[in-house]
């Protein structure tokens, strides 16, 4: 008998989680939003509007994605995260940092500009890719290396930091959130 | 960084066998051929919503995620097209709903015009032009319509659009419509503005601009539908002529010969058709109860009156005609009260106020050029009949039984070069029994730039408002306000009023350097601090107070007497345009009453003025040209309340003396209202002053039926009250570069797993080993030698791969060069 894909069943595990995804309490209690696999928690009492605003004020998006360097399932769901924020957000003209990641160290990246339809070289420093901040009309967002204990979405400074137990949890998160952003308008 | 486990194929697979075509690109190479890859790139540029960007599960490296990353960022701005676009801005609403039963009354837009140019001493008529407002200017009210004339049979007169609007006309000058100011109050009008105008200076025109054409002569197939006030009308142009519109009334029925329709109490049969030589038949048969009555031969726009004992129908062929084929007549017709035929002095349909004017055609009455109707109320006395101040009449009354529009007086309109209080609050103090002199009056009001004025002079002598005073003019230089003089009691004036507002002289200080500084409050001796330096004796300088409604800017001297042990700085301040120092009167009719059995005084401001009147001056008592604050005492009638500006000279007050008072009562509109005091403060009142200055304003506001409790769509300039807002429209303005999406992305993810993999076209991002898809096709082995990298189409797929991961990110680079190509 032919074992099913273990692969297949995951994703499909993490698409469901994914629309199962309803916000489930917010509150002033602990300041953030929870949805069932993920928590965002914000600067303010509403992190859900919070993350809205920083989308619809920004003109311009820094989009990080942390990974390893060589091919592992976990950054294959880190880059299909990674790709749909891209597209997502293309008209703000992103930035692209790839940060390459080995025994929890950073130790190279790329990044790329988005401009005039295309993209071309950024700094590829590593000082600057792990320093950069975004300006008042930028937003960022960090896709951290998937190797947390909880499910976590953190607004802070014009950034959200997505830290996750995995990379399909990752994936998930990314999924909750465009799904804000659609819902918002 | 390296994107795939490297793995030597020790053989060359068949696929390393196809030859790439490289055509030499700058970051990867393509295959098989050039042209295989343009082909799909093309496709895939055309159908972006139909594309994915396949990532492998196998395993990936970052680099390969910012490759596809790149690439699905390219991907989805093919998918959206710039453009500029102009100011795009819808108009916003807003829905609501009325609660319980109440009805929704949305009101329509309102214009303002002046009359302007008032004049006179008792009385103020405008002579200004006649004003006209179109649809332009009151859009919701006043209309532009069209109609299509048919040609007629033997195609002599040829289809034409016609075009006729809405007017309303404010005839001008002195024979014309004019506002009057006039106390003379009838009942409890008390004063105010009216109307005073012959009947024709208010109209409504229906202007048909070059003309319809109309006369026995012209052959129209169907005769032309008019809308006169919201309801259709035949135009019957065979009878309109100069002065007469002639009019075909009730709704259009269609009928074929042998029809029957039936209206109210008649019944209508369509008896025959017939056609001789160019022009076409029809005899009717009507119907009312048992008495048949049947018309004559009937043509296109002829009528007939049915009479029906003391009841008539009329029937008005508006149009007929005759098939040869079936042998049957056919007809438009209008079944109605009666044949309309409006002359000069005609009430419109449904209207008693509102009549015929004028029936305007060209020479030889070939065409209709206007129909106007005037306002024919008559006026009685010096005002017109219900057209006072704060009223409104109605336009002409529509088919829906409610005015076109209303017509009023707004109060007063823009052109003033006075100055003036808004409201003034007077309260006594001390005992009004007390004779002349001996008690005053503070004022209170407030300017209209909203400050708070205080006239608070705690001795008569304190206060000098102003005069025209030639008595101490000097070359160049006539003060009108002499400030810091002193009384016989030693009071020193330090009050006066400027331009609707206080000056408080607070001192005049002397430096060594012989010049001076005066400090003056504005508003009362609290108010705020002016301060004027540098001055020098007898030498022209300015008090100069803003404001953003009623600034100052006067003439000021200060004049350096030294008589006899007093040293007096005297402060001279001049009348100009810019500096009122004649405030100007108001008459408030009878003050305070006190009951002679005591209680609580009323003011009532209901009579006419009269000597008897009193009313609160600022006076000059010793014949030196002082103005002041006092009190006059008249025993029957209490407390005075009024502003008046003294110009007597000569003498004392004196009451009686009305000739010499130089006052202008017709310049306000006074609310009047029968005010109780506190009488434990002698009395106070509050008089409403407008602020308008002169000239009369017109408003004209259109009117609306009012809609049922329900939903109704608001637009900006519509009021209402009482209402749930249910949903607001609010269309966004669109202006500059923009992107505009081609196609909804569908399904939204531009990005997918290579276990789902979908698309009519898929970008394969990653090798064999990393990505499923790509292991799958025919190219996959070419990945897997040293250096490669490729954009290679299969199909419909497009693998982006390379053997490490700067090839993956060259392939991925030449991919997006490709897009964007």
């Amino acid at each position: 008998m032919k074992k099913p894909n273990a692969k297949i069943i995951l994703i499909t595990v993490i698409f469901a989680l994914a629309a199962a995804n309803l916000l489930l309490f917010s509150g002033a209690l602990n300041r953030g939003a929870c949805f069932r696999d993920m928590c965002l928690y914000g600067e303010t009492s509403d992190p859900v509007n919070e993350f809205r605003l920083l989308v619809n004020s920004s003109s311009k998006a820094i989009i990080i994605a942390e990974g390893d360097a060589s091919p592992t399932q976990t950054t294959a769901y880190v880059d299909i995260a990674f790709s749909q924020l891209a597209s997502d957000l293309y008209l703000k003209s992103p930035k692209l940092i790839a940060i390459a990641v080995k025994d929890g160290a950073a130790i190279n990246c790329s990044c790329e500009n988005y401009a005039n339809g295309t993209f071309a070289a950024c700094q590829n420093d590593l000082v600057y890719c792990t320093s950069i901040q975004p300006a008042q009309d930028e937003m960022m967002i960090i896709l951290k290396y998937p190797s947390y204990a909880k499910n976590e979405a953190v607004i802070k400074s014009r950034t959200i930091e997505l830290r996750a137990n995995s990379g399909a949890s990752l994936s998930g998160m990314v999924e909750v959130l465009r799904g804000l952003i659609k819902k918002g308008g | 960084m390296k994107s795939i486990n490297i793995k030597r194929a020790a053989a060359v697979v068949a696929g390393a066998a196809m030859v790439a075509s490289v055509v030499t690109p700058a970051l990867a190479a393509v295959g098989p051929t050039q042209a295989d890859v343009n082909a799909l790139v093309a496709n895939i540029k055309a159908n972006p919503a139909n594309t994915k960007v396949i990532i492998g599960t196998n395993g990936a490296a970052i680099s390969d995620g910012l490759a596809a990353a790149k690439i699905a960022a390219v991907l989805a701005s093919l998918n959206y097209e710039q453009t500029t676009v102009g100011d795009v801005t819808g108009t916003k609403s807003v829905t609501v709903s009325t609660s319980g039963s109440e009805a929704v009354t949305p009101t329509a837009s309102t214009q303002y015009m002046e009359l302007d140019n008032l004049h006179g001493s008792t009385g103020y008529l405008a002579d200004g032009t006649a004003t006209t407002l179109t649809k332009e200017s009151l859009g919701e009210v006043l209309k532009k319509q069209s109609l299509v004339a048919s040609s007629d049979f033997t195609g002599t007169m040829a289809s034409a659009t016609y075009y006729y609007e809405d007017k309303i006309e404010l005839m001008g000058g002195t024979s014309g419509l004019a506002a009057q100011y006039s106390e003379d109050t009838a009942g409890t009008k008390g004063h105010g503005l009216y109307m005073v105008s012959p009947s024709g200076a208010l109209k409504y025109i229906v202007d048909f601009g070059a003309g319809i054409p109309i006369g026995p002569t012209i052959k129209y197939q169907e005769t032309p539908e008019l809308l006169f006030l919201g309801k259709a009308y035949g135009l019957n142009w065979k009878e309109t002529e100069s002065g007469k519109l002639a009019l075909f009334t009730g709704d259009k029925q269609e009928m074929t010969e042998g029809d029957t329709i039936v209206q109210g109490d008649y019944e209508v049969t369509f008896k025959s058709g017939t056609r001789s030589g160019d022009k076409d038949y029809a005899v009717f048969q009507i119907k009312k109860g048992d008495v048949v009555k049947t018309t004559g031969t009937l043509t296109t726009a002829d009528s007939e009156e049915v009479f029906f004992g003391t009841d008539k129908v009329s029937i008005s062929a508006e149009y007929v005609g005759y098939d040869q084929e079936t042998g049957k007549g056919y007809a438009t017709i209008r079944l109605g009260t009666g044949l309309q035929t409006l002359e000069s002095g005609d009430a419109f349909p449904g209207n008693t106020d509102w009549v015929i004017d004028r029936v305007n055609t060209t020479s030889g009455d070939t065409k209709l050029l206007t129909v106007s109707l005037k306002y024919q109320k008559t006026y009685t006395g010096t005002y017109l009949t219900g057209l006072a101040q704060g009223t409104m009449i109605d336009g002409p009354i529509t088919a829906a039984g409610t005015p076109l529009f209303k017509v009023g007086l707004a109060g007063f309109g823009s052109k003033s070069t006075n100055y003036k209080t808004t409201t003034v609050w007077t309260k006594g103090m001390g005992d009004y029994n007390v004779g002349v002199g001996s008690e005053l009056i503070q004022v209170k009001w407030q300017s209209r730039d909203g400050v708070t004025q205080k006239f608070t002079p705690e001795h008569p002598g304190e206060a000098i408002v102003g005069y025209d005073d030639t008595y101490n003019a000097r070359t160049g230089f006539t003060h009108d306000i002499l400030l810091n003089t002193q009384d016989s009691e030693g009071h020193v004036v330090k009050y006066g009023v400027i331009n609707d507002k206080v000056i408080y002289l607070q001192s005049v200080a002397k430096g060594t350097d012989n010049r001076y500084t005066v400090k003056f409050r504005v508003g009362g001796s609290d108010g705020e601090l002016v301060e004027v330096a540098g001055l020098q004796n007898n030498t022209n300088a300015s008090l100069v107070y803003a404001s953003p409604t009623e600034p100052i800017n006067c003439n000021l001297q200060v004049l350096d007497f030294v008589g006899g042990t007093v040293d007096r700085r005297l402060i001279s301040i001049g009348n100009s345009a810019t500096c009122d120092v004649l405030p100007d009167a108001v008459h408030f009719g009878k003050a305070l009453d006190f009951p002679a059995t005591g209680g609580i005084p009323k003011m009532d401001l209901r009579d006419v003025l009269d000597q008897n009147n009193p009313y609160m001056v600022f006076y000059d008592t010793t014949g030196s040209h002082w103005v002041e604050v006092d009190y006059y005492s008249q025993p029957s009638t209490g407390v005075q309340a009024g502003l008046y500006v003294y110009d007597d000279s000569t003498d004392l007050f004196d009451q009686t003396d009305t000739t010499n008072f130089a006052y202008d009562y017709n310049k306000y509109h006074i609310t009047y209202n029968s005010i109780e005091a506190d009488g434990s403060v002698l009395g106070e009142a509050t008089f409403i002053v407008p602020n308008e200055p002169r000239n009369a304003l017109i408003q004209v506001t259109g009117t609306s039926t009012g809609a049922a409790a329900g939903q109704s769509v608001l637009k900006v300039g519509d009021t209402i009250s009482n209402v749930k807002i249910e949903a607001i429209t609010c269309p966004s303005t669109v202006s500059g570069t923009y992107y505009k999406q081609k196609g909804a992305i569908s399904p939204e993810n531009l990005v997918a797993l290579d276990s789902a993999a979908a698309g009519t076209y898929q970008i394969v991002v990653g090798g064999p080993y990393v990505n499923n898809v790509a292991k799958a096709m025919a190219a996959k082995d070419m990945i897997t030698v040293e250096g490669a990298s490729y954009v290679y189409a299969e199909g419909n797929k497009l693998l982006v791969a390379g053997y490490s991961a700067t090839d993956t990110t060259n392939a991925a680079n030449e991919l997006i060069q490709l897009l964007k190509a």
